[in-house]
């Protein structure tokens, strides 16, 4: 993969990530009510953050093979961060999907268990959120300090 | 039908639950148990780590979805607790891993 594409990517990469979170935020507030229902607001909220994460997946093994030593040598604490980010981001869309699937089923669930399951979607993704605002803002600190 | 469709996706939640659960399991062993090599020191290998520890996640992902059916087909609110518990406990195992046990 060339300098240029990984730079493109990275940077589409970040912005994904952020709008992202600003995304989950929606279903994070929303849903505190668990009788309200937002379909749309919550599949396209799991699409971006399936695509960015897809994304910081793809160039990864890039960072690794570039970066990541570098980084390690130079800024140690930059580098940690950057993993404890790898770790959370995997909690973040493993949420989103788990609200997600719960929040588009309920109406299939019987009455008297609906509550209830809207309360795991909302939890779900106010865990999503915070996984993913914490993702973000140590992916902007460390490509601020190096990137490809 | 409909209840059967319920059943299904407390089942796929709940797989999906077990992927961060199992992560930070796996990596809090390494980082406790398996002595790590020091990243300045060492360039990377070939094997990349998280996609390993994410995988076997996803392989044990539908043992657990067949359980949690199986504990859905006979009592669904049971299931739906034990999917509220579980998503509680493994967000606060990723947490702490991914916070302390980097």
């Amino acid at each position: 993969m060339s300098v240029l594409l990984l730079r493109v990517l990275e940077r589409v990469h970040g912005h994904l990530g952020w709008l992202a979170v600003v995304a989950l935020l929606h279903p994070a507030i929303v849903l505190r009510n668990p009788k309200r229902s937002a379909r749309l607001s919550v599949a396209l909220t799991t699409l971006v953050v399936v695509g960015a994460a897809t994304l910081g997946a793809n160039i990864y093994p890039e960072y690794r093979q570039r970066l990541k030593q570098r980084i390690f040598i130079e800024a140690p604490s930059y580098g940690w961060m950057f993993e404890r980010k790898e770790h959370l981001a995997v909690a973040a869309v493993c949420f989103t999907l788990i609200g997600c699937i719960l929040h588009l089923f309920s109406p299939v669930f019987p009455a008297e268990i609906r509550e209830r399951t809207a309360r795991v979607a909302h939890v779900a993704f106010v865990i999503a959120f915070a996984s993913a605002l914490f993702v973000a803002c140590v992916g902007v600190a460390v490509a601020s300090y190096k990137s490809f | 039908m409909t209840s059967h469709r319920a059943q299904v996706a407390v089942a796929l939640a709940s797989a999906i639950v077990v992927i961060p659960a199992v992560y930070a399991g796996l990596r809090a062993y390494d980082v406790l148990f398996v002595p790590q090599p020091n990243p300045a020191l060492v360039s990377s290998g070939v094997k990349i780590a998280m996609f390993w520890r994410l995988w076997i996640g996803v392989y044990l992902a539908p043992l657990v979805a067949i359980g949690v059916h199986q504990i859905a087909q006979r009592n669904l609110a049971r299931a739906v607790r034990l999917l509220h518990v579980a998503t509680i406990t493994s967000a606060a195992m990723i947490a702490l891993q991914g916070l302390f046990l980097p």
